[in-house]
């Protein structure tokens, strides 16, 4: 439970108060070392997670020897969306790069949401949506970047 | 569930030439690509032609941020449209709709994110597809819709 935590964030001001009493009860909290891995792509995973107070690096794989691309997600961002939403595959690596607190909703309550409180669903639905514009913008904004550096 | 879509998601026909949204002015609203064809532009150049159904302005609604391209009607084009006010119209009223709209939505940004962490630019929509006249019969209109909304 992490009550009190997801009206700090932005990324939850579409659902109200009661939802947000829904989804807090559904998250528990998760620490994890400073160097402590979360993620690692090309693995199968379950869960949701929101940074509460941390940092974490997110990292592809290129080759064995490079990163296509690296990120740092703060306070009140969410990972690990994708797998959620798809075949549970891990598409990224996540590290935490602080020692940090992260919120987990496991997918057996993501799924189980879905049939007892469809309204709340749909709200932490559009949430995921907010978070995975926010990432595809990102990632458009490295890309636009990297082009910008290549040599001609 | 198609039939009851197209009540609150009353499809329109635009004419060739309008723009359905202007990159980096404000925007927020979804729209849903039944026939016709439509230009994806940024700056000078043309990304992308989506010739079949297929969302598009899904970060914008996803985040009420500035639209990330310009989209250009090349025909005349029938499509569905909703805003956020219009989403959470939906989610008061019929939440089973708006969770089969906003998982959509959701799955289309996680397929986008994917897509542009790998560098892959040019899967925005290319391949071939027959036009079909603007005022095509509702029967019509619901299997597009039922494609767009991933039941077909």
């Amino acid at each position: 439970m992490i009550q009190g935590q997801l009206r700090r964030f932005e990324l939850f001001d579409q659902v109200d108060d009661a939802g947000v009493r829904v989804l807090e009860r559904l998250f528990t909290t998760r620490r994890v070392r400073a160097g402590g891995a979360i993620i690692k792509e090309g693995k199968r995973g379950d869960e949701l997670y929101l940074v509460l107070d941390g940092n974490v690096e997110v990292r592809k794989r290129k080759s064995a020897s490079e990163w296509s691309v690296r990120r740092h997600l703060i306070d009140g961002q969410l990972f690990g969306v994708i797998a959620l939403l798809g075949d549970g595959l891990r598409t990224a690596t996540c590290t935490a790069t602080d020692r940090t607190l992260l919120g987990v909703l496991s997918k057996a309550d993501f799924e189980a949401l879905r049939a007892d409180e469809p309204a709340v669903y749909v709200r932490l639905m559009q949430v995921l949506a907010h978070q995975l514009a926010k990432d595809n913008r990102a990632v458009r904004d490295l890309l636009d970047g990297a082009m910008a550096h290549s040599p001609a | 569930m198609t039939d009851e879509l197209l009540q609150y998601l009353p499809t329109s026909m635009l004419p060739a030439g309008t723009a359905l949204a202007t990159e980096g002015e404000p925007h927020g609203v979804l729209t849903g690509l039944l026939f016709g064809m439509i230009s994806i532009r940024a700056g000078e150049s043309e990304l992308a032609r989506l010739d079949q159904p297929g969302w598009l302005g899904e970060i914008g609604f996803a985040d009420a941020g500035p639209a990330t391209a310009t989209l250009l009607c090349v025909t005349d084009c029938h499509v569905v449209q909703i805003d956020r006010d219009g989403f959470n119209e939906l989610v008061a009223t019929h939440p089973h709709m708006a969770d089969t709209l906003i998982s959509q939505v959701a799955s289309t940004l996680s397929e986008r994110l994917v897509e542009a962490t790998k560098g892959t630019v040019e899967s925005l929509g290319a391949g071939r597809f027959t036009l079909r006249s603007a005022h095509a019969k509702r029967p019509m209109l619901r299997r597009a819709l039922a494609r767009l909304m991933g039941a077909q």
